[in-house]
């Protein structure tokens, strides 16, 4: 087995291999250097085995048994077979060969994770500030530790040939659908890849169709996947990412945050309703302005028309093609923000509003108008968190500005009709993705747009998600 | 399905007009229009807003004229002079001489009705000068809406109409009236004109108008004869012939020369009118609607009226008067 690894690994530097004779019996010790903890290797490990040498304690079980019970560690597991083997040796565990070429594995894994840390792309105004990280079982601790409840129960699989990723999911047995998890764990079992690295890999397993809204929301924070788990949804968490997974997810869900139940009701509701209108300016607004300038003028005041008239005298292109200019460059500005060392994040954003704004109007390429609108509309869409939801929108807003270039007001209508049509066709694990609105469920009303002042009232859980359990507190 | 949804764009895409495609810069839009008939023409004359001035917040405008045998000629060769589109949506005004009132206004209405640009929400005056006159000059349609709306706040001397409401008129009860200027040295307001049967009928000074707003509830704040007049209700009963009118006002002083001397105004104005057989308060439509069977017994109804004003002026309470009277 020894000879067979090494030829596998190709003689790797970072694998140990280390022989011990305990009364006679060579027992082969097998682990990587850079997944185990070396002192640890060293303090419970080699330091027990020489003081079993030392002592000359008499051996009267099985190896297997007598390191079992002797050897200080919370985890040691029998091997099955090589594929086993190599399993637990590239998860940071240390391998006993034992003379009649039966192995064992100890876990002593190094700490390569960084700490618990704060949510980034998620901020957290008023609840906790704690996140997921790349180590599944620190994520699974962290929601453990919110849900003290037998009723967590967790499947695992190994995803990925080459990197044999662990996959976790999760969810409340008395609360979520069986049907819901079957589905998933045999999608999961269907994956065929060499490996999952994060997260999203798995999501375009999951989804059921191309669409480009999202149903499936990925999350950074153990307090939401908590509260998702609470209401019948299921978690997939994968090591080595610290974005879990949240599904089925419904288009209302992105209109939500955890924050909205740490502050009082009726602020949500406005700040809810805001995040609403922010939707539909962000998808409308570049399209009503072309609509206004090229078909439909007399649906604003002279005033205002002469005022848009006056901006776009000097402009040499299209209003189309000035919106999409614009869109263009202010995504351009955005992607080199993210990429960019964040020394050197300051100059570009004052680069790139200089050029944007001032120079681009002075050179007559763009009018002020423009600017501010197609800047309205950007801002608009980054009120939602889901990356996914915001490339929904770009992708949206730009069917509206052709919409809007064609047809005028008429166009920007057919537009609406389609992109509601296009919600209500979508399905979230064979769920409508428009409820609780399509279809209607009066009582997920109360917390949907508006949020209603006592929790008392909220007192049943979504019917689409859980037919089981559908009272809370029960 | 993808098919379907190709043939389905394509129908949507031939069937709405998607050439109506204009850039904003390529639009002349219309402040104010002006319409004129001389010599077996028609003249048209244009004001389009061609920039806007941002340091000083102005308009500028450029003014064209046609003329034509038909409306639609002259409107195809102002479109000759122009590189722009002329774009009507927005007009503020229309300005109308005596002649095309007199000649061709059934052909003006029906170039508006027809012409579906036109919104009718655009204000409508006469003017007694040339068109050519006001059009040479910077005045505006905005200066003109103005005048005629502070006017009707501050002196009663006379009403906005717009073209709703003229059309209304015309086509139902065959009369109406227009608010006319007059270009000397300034622009100043000049009563009335009145149209019937769609023709020039006549025309109402300053001082007749003021009485005819009196009479149609339309006085907001006026002075007769140096009396001001702060507040004016007018109701009107019909009974059968009898028309009753009650006025109350509150006014600021000499109340029984202001019943005395506006009753007979009053008078005088109904029976001048009466007599000419104009039906200045549109009293038969009242009378049709609220008696019936009178009005159908009945013709020649306008000189069987017989008519009873009464007036309550009540004195506005000048505290600050009395306190220095007092004292």
């Amino acid at each position: 087995m020894i000879t067979r690894l090494q030829i596998d690994t190709n003689n790797a530097d970072d694998i140990i291999y280390r022989t011990i004779t305990i009364q006679e019996q060579k027992i082969t010790l097998v682990y990587s250097e850079v997944l185990t903890s070396g002192a640890n290797v060293s303090e419970f490990v080699l330091k027990n085995l020489t003081k079993i040498i030392d002592e000359k304690i008499t051996i009267t079980t099985d190896l297997y048994t007598f390191f079992y019970n002797s050897l200080p560690s919370h985890n040691i597991k029998k091997i099955e077979d090589y594929t086993d083997l190599q399993t637990k040796l590239w998860n940071g565990y240390v391998i006993f060969i034992l003379p009649d070429d039966s192995c064992f594995g100890m876990e002593i894994r190094a700490s390569l994770d960084r700490g618990i840390g704060k949510a980034e792309a998620e901020v957290s105004i008023r609840g906790p500030k704690d996140a997921f990280t790349e180590n599944f079982n620190t994520n699974l601790g962290l929601l453990r530790k919110r849900l003290k409840t037998s009723n967590l129960w967790t499947s695992t699989l190994m995803i990925g040939k080459q990197t044999q990723t662990k996959v976790g999911i999760l969810y409340i047995q008395n609360i979520a659908e069986k049907k819901l998890v079957t589905e998933i764990e045999k999608k999961l079992n269907k994956i065929n890849i060499d490996g999952i690295i994060d997260s999203s890999y798995l999501k375009q397993y999951l989804n059921q169709e191309s669409a480009i809204f999202p149903t499936i929301m990925t999350t950074e924070r153990p307090d939401l996947a908590g509260m998702a788990l609470l209401e019948g949804k299921i978690i997939v968490m994968i090591d080595n990412s610290p974005y879990a997974l949240i599904l089925p997810c419904f288009f209302i869900d992105f209109f939500h945050t955890p924050d909205d139940y740490y502050q009082k009701p009726i602020n949500i509701t406005f700040i809810r309703l805001v995040r609403l209108i922010a939707f539909f300016i962000a998808i409308l607004i570049p399209a009503y302005y072309i609509a206004i300038t090229t078909h439909n003028y007399d649906s604003i005041t002279t005033d205002l028309l002469v005022n848009f008239l006056a901006q776009r005298k000097t402009v040499p292109f299209p209003a189309l093609v000035e919106a999409l200019l614009m869109t263009i460059s202010f995504e351009i500005l955005r992607e080199s923000d993210m990429r960019m060392a964040s020394t050197m994040g300051t100059a570009v954003s004052i680069l790139g509003g200089l050029v944007l704004g001032d120079a681009a109007v002075s050179a007559g390429i763009i009018s002020p108008i423009m600017i501010i609108v197609v800047a309205i509309s950007a801002i608009s869409g980054l009120v939602f968190t889901s990356i996914e939801l915001t490339a929904a929108i770009r992708w949206w807003r730009i069917i509206f500005m052709i919409l809007a270039t064609l047809l005028g007001i008429y166009g920007i209508f057919l537009g609406i009709i389609l992109l509601t049509t296009k919600l209500c066709s979508i399905n979230a694990f064979n769920k409508p993705y428009l409820a609780p609105f399509a279809p209607f469920i009066f009582s997920e009303q109360k917390d949907s747009f508006i949020r209603l002042s006592n929790p008392k009232t909220i007192k049943k859980r979504n019917p689409l998600l859980t037919k089981k359990n559908q009272i809370r507190g029960r | 399905m993808i098919k379907k949804i190709i043939t389905l764009v394509f129908i949507l895409l031939l069937t709405t007009s998607c050439n109506a495609y204009t850039e904003l810069s390529d639009l002349g839009i219309t402040s104010m229009l002006g319409l004129d008939y001389q010599n077996e023409k028609f003249i048209v004359y244009t004001t389009i807003i061609a920039d806007r001035d941002n340091q000083e917040n102005k308009d500028k405008y450029k003014t064209y004229h046609a003329t034509g045998k038909s409306l639609e000629e002259a409107f195809e060769n102002i479109y000759i002079q122009n590189s722009k589109k002329i774009y009507l949506s927005h007009m503020n005004l229309l300005v109308i001489t005596e002649n095309i009132i007199d000649q061709q206004l059934t052909t003006m209405i029906k170039h508006f009705l027809t012409n579906s640009e036109y919104r009718n929400n655009f204000q409508i005056v006469t003017i007694k000068n040339n068109l050519e006159d006001l059009f040479n000059q910077e005045i505006t349609a905005e200066e003109i809406n103005k005048l005629i709306l502070i006017n009707q706040k501050e002196s009663g001397t006379t009403r906005s109409i717009d073209f709703e409401s003229f059309l209304k008129d015309i086509l139902i009860d065959r009369n109406t009236i227009l608010p006319t200027i007059k270009l000397e040295d300034t622009l100043s307001l000049e009563g009335f004109t009145l149209i019937k049967d769609h023709q020039l009928y006549g025309s109402l000074s300053n001082e007749e108008a003021i009485l005819y707003n009196f009479l149609s509830n339309k006085i907001e704040k006026t002075s007769f004869q140096g009396i001001t007049v702060y507040e004016n209700e007018t109701i009107i009963n019909s009974k059968k012939n009898n028309i009753e009118i009650m006025i109350n006002s509150t006014i600021d002083d000499q109340s029984e020369i202001y019943q005395k001397e506006l009753k007979k105004a009053l008078l005088n104005l109904l029976t001048t009118y009466q007599q000419k057989q104009y039906d200045l308060l549109k009293l038969e439509h009242k009378i049709y609607q609220n008696n019936y069977s009178y009005y159908k017994k009945n013709k020649d109804i306008l000189s069987k009226l017989e008519f009873h004003i009464e007036i309550h002026p009540t004195i506005k309470n000048n505290y600050l008067e009395e306190v220095i009277t007092d004292e």
